[in-house]
């Protein structure tokens, strides 16, 4: 029986006033951290905005001029590239990585602590730990490669022939702790009775990866999946302190240059902060991620079907 | 039990709000002086606030740390001396623009404050008073043109600041490296280069006979586009073509044709491999550190920069100097002078609740035993030329060309004739910066650049059109003296001449 009260909003909050303030907090910082925003952006998406002028309504112009901003879908595509590489190495060595600790052996411990350690260190202090690392001249990767004799020039490991693939290497080394975590989560919650059953039919050990484990994660590894995915196309924190976006736009990601219509410092686009145009490129980033998202679930719903 | 978890729960509660509360109010005094400011100057100021009295108070906000001890002696003299006003100095250490940006919103700002770089928009937004409604036709002499640095952009019948430290781009150059290089004169010294085939052909005599040795002749911090070459591309086309930041001094409009000889002397000097390897991954302070140890034969900085840095950052016992930016063609002749990018200068706040004790303080902050003190101690590099002339400070003695110069400097402010500008898609610098590096898709330099006119005038136009954007004309400019040029504000009906 639903319990239906006729009290009105104002003697429920004194009824419940011990709910209400312990829920204070979050709601408040809620509505200015997350709701405030959203009406913000969704306000001067609609007008040009600089802060040194007024505030001035142009209607769909901004819109307009993201559908002609050819640097944008640059970076665009640039986003679609170091999320599908980072995604396309981070997912399969994760889950692998994964099975491997989770059979526990001796050591596996100290390996899941240094595997995981590049999720708690900050992504800013841990890139510019790779930006000394990767330095042509005195870096230690190119210095033990010429020691070993791997090489014999520098490799220009942030240059424009290099960039992309470095800010990706740098973002799998990154984001491996997490994902192995969240594998190993699941792998836990699977029965240990059903391998013992399996054994006794003398099912291999592929077998039972494919035929046990992955099905019974799959549920684990759609959430996974759907939350590496988003990961990586608003991944900037490390591309901005190894590369800035740069060389000339090369590893420029969409969420950057969203970034840096709020704070030009240094910016590959106009140094003067374009909070309107920021806005609505702010929206169109969200429709995008928005429909990676749908597809990702629609396409997921079979895998769902199969399981 | 049960109400005794409430009561704890409300408490609890209660305390986390305020302290919430507490956290976003912007801070009184107290909070800010434990917070963020040095740690004398805040007791100090704390003991200072306790005394006041009926002495009217006007708090001043800084980030310089370098002169600290002599801004705090000359504040406890002001205050020992001062009668009705006391002077509350507190210095940022960090994060300054943005906590004086957030203190000035939320109308808890000081009364005076500095601004670098960076926080020039800050008073040019609105938050400067016009000191011209204070400065006496005798003070304005005073300062003569030099005045100019302190312009508004936005709206240039204003001076928002006047003149306190200079800041002009050079040629940083290592004499050993030269010397090594057999670069050398007559005596024995090392050859100043003076044009930028002078630049390209020592470049490529530094590489060829030391980078075995790991030594190159040129070094640009290229990870940041702009940040390279706001201090080398846009100065030498400033100088050599009268162009500032794209916008042509004559013209009144955005001409990037004329970055065509800078990009192509900096492309040459890459293609030619003169360059040190990884100048697209360099930021200024690693190319520093490379400079410092004798790796980099020349580079292009900030005059009140590159002494400092090279004394306590990345100190070095390599013999360096500074040149003149090189000329296109002929040695010394150049179209234009270039602009001041300035140390930090002193504003007072349109929020200052006693703007007359404000402007008080704000006389004896630039007079000339003030000005004077920091010049002859090495804190500032004098931007008012009678300063500059009434001494001649060890560090300057050294190198002359830390100075302003005549033959190159001038007293325009780098902010700039144009503000307001936001241009569609990527920007002038990382263009040129693609072009330099050879990356695919920036190869033709011509295409390159009638893309950017076009880009930018559209702009140029649209926010002119819609009132977002305000630039001004020098009239009848005189590119030698560019800073005595009256401005006009440039309109739509202009540009379509």
């Amino acid at each position: 029986m639903v319990r239906t009260s006729k009290q009105g909003m104002g003697s429920q909050i004194v009824k419940h006033k011990a709910v209400y303030l312990m829920l204070a907090p979050s709601i408040i910082l809620t509505l200015v951290l997350s709701i405030y925003p959203i009406f913000w952006v969704m306000r001067y998406m609609f007008y040009t905005y600089d802060k040194l002028h007024d505030p001035v309504f142009i209607g769909l112009e901004n819109f307009v001029r993201i559908m002609q901003d050819k640097f944008f879908w640059r970076t665009v595509k640039n986003t679609f590239i170091y999320a599908t590489g980072k995604l396309i190495f981070t997912i399969p060595i994760s889950f692998i990585v994964a099975v491997i600790l989770n059979k526990r052996f001796r050591g596996s411990n100290l390996f899941q602590i240094i595997i995981f350690m590049p999720t708690i260190m900050s992504a800013a202090v841990m890139s510019l730990v790779w930006y000394l690392v990767l330095n042509v001249n005195s870096g230690a990767v190119n210095q033990v490669l010429k020691y070993f004799g791997l090489i014999h020039k520098p490799i220009n490991w942030l240059g424009h022939q290099n960039a992309m693939k470095t800010v990706i290497m740098v973002g799998i080394w990154g984001a491996i702790g997490n994902y192995m975590t969240y594998f190993m989560a699941g792998l836990q919650g699977v029965p240990q009775e059903i391998y013992e059953s399996a054994e006794l039919e003398g099912i291999t050990s592929l077998q039972k990866l494919r035929y046990l484990t992955i099905p019974m994660i799959a549920p684990a590894m759609k959430t996974v999946l759907l939350l590496a995915i988003t990961g990586s196309f608003r991944d900037i924190d490390s591309i901005m302190v190894l590369t800035e976006g740069g060389p000339a736009g090369t590893t420029m990601v969409m969420y950057l240059y969203l970034y840096q219509m709020f704070f030009p410092v240094n910016a590959a686009t106009s140094s003067t902060s374009q909070y309107g145009y920021g806005a609505a490129v702010a929206v169109v980033c969200s429709l995008i991620m928005g429909v990676i998202t749908f597809l990702y679930l629609r396409a997921t719903k079979k895998l769902d079907e199969l399981y | 039990m049960k109400k005794t978890s409430k009561a704890a729960a409300v408490l609890l509660t209660t305390t986390m709000a305020a302290g919430m509360l507490a956290g976003c109010s912007g801070g009184s005094k107290s909070e800010t002086a434990a917070g963020t400011t040095a740690a004398g100057a805040v007791t100090e100021a704390a003991k200072e606030e306790q005394k006041s009295g009926d002495k009217t108070q006007i708090v001043i906000w800084s980030d310089g740390r370098h002169d600290l001890d002599l801004m705090m002696q000359k504040v406890e003299a002001f205050n020992a001396e001062n009668d009705h006003i006391e002077v509350v100095y507190d210095v940022y250490t960090d994060n300054y623009s943005q906590a004086l940006q957030l203190a000035l919103d939320t109308g808890k700002g000081p009364d005076i404050f500095t601004v670098g770089q960076d926080g020039r928009k800050i008073g040019e937004a609105g938050a400067a008073v016009n000191l011209l409604d204070f400065l006496s036709d005798e003070e304005l002499e005073y300062f003569g043109t030099d005045i100019e640095i302190g312009r508004s952009t936005v709206d240039p019948t204003q001076i928002v600041s006047l003149p306190w430290s200079s800041s002009f781009v050079r040629l940083v150059y290592n004499k050993d490296i030269f010397k090594a290089a057999g670069l050398v004169d007559g005596n024995g010294e090392a050859l100043v280069p003076a044009t930028y085939a002078d630049v390209i052909e020592y470049a490529k005599v530094i590489t060829e006979q030391l980078s075995d040795q790991g030594i190159y002749g040129f070094g640009m911090n290229l990870k940041s586009a702009g940040s390279a070459l706001n201090r080398s591309l846009r100065p030498i086309t400033m100088l050599n073509e009268g162009v500032w930041d794209g916008y042509d001094l004559l013209k009144h409009n955005y001409n990037f044709d004329a970055y065509k000889d800078g990009v192509t002397f900096f492309k040459q000097m890459y293609d030619d491999g003169s360059m040190i390897p990884g100048v697209d991954q360099l930021d200024i302070d690693p190319m520093r550190a490379e400079f410092a140890m004798g790796h980099i034969g020349m580079y292009m900085s900030y005059s009140q920069a590159e002494p400092g840095v090279y004394s306590s950052q990345f100190p070095t016992e390599a013999d360096w100097d500074f040149a003149l930016l090189p000329a296109k063609t002929t040695a010394g002749e150049y179209l234009c002078r270039q602009y001041d990018a300035g140390g930090p200068r002193f504003m007072i706040s349109t929020e200052a609740k006693d703007k007359d004790a404000a402007w008080e303080v704000y006389q004896w902050l630039y007079s000339e035993d003030m000005l004077k003190s920091e010049y002859e101690a090495g804190l500032s590099i004098a931007a008012v030329t009678k300063i500059a002339e009434s001494c001649t400070p060890e560090a300057i003695a050294k190198r002359p060309l830390t100075a302003k110069s005549t033959a190159t400097d001038s007293s325009l402010p780098d902010s700039g004739l144009v503000s307001g500008i936001a241009v569609e898609g990527e920007d002038y610098n990382s263009v040129f910066a693609g072009h330099i590096l050879g990356v695919p898709g920036y190869e033709d330099l011509d295409a390159l650049c009638a893309d950017l006119n076009e880009r930018y005038n559209a702009a140029l136009k649209r926010g002119l059109e819609d009132g977002t954007v305000t630039a001004w004309v020098l009239n009848d400019v005189d590119l030698s003296n560019p800073a005595a040029a009256e401005r006009v504000p440039l309109t739509v009906d202009m540009l379509a001449e």
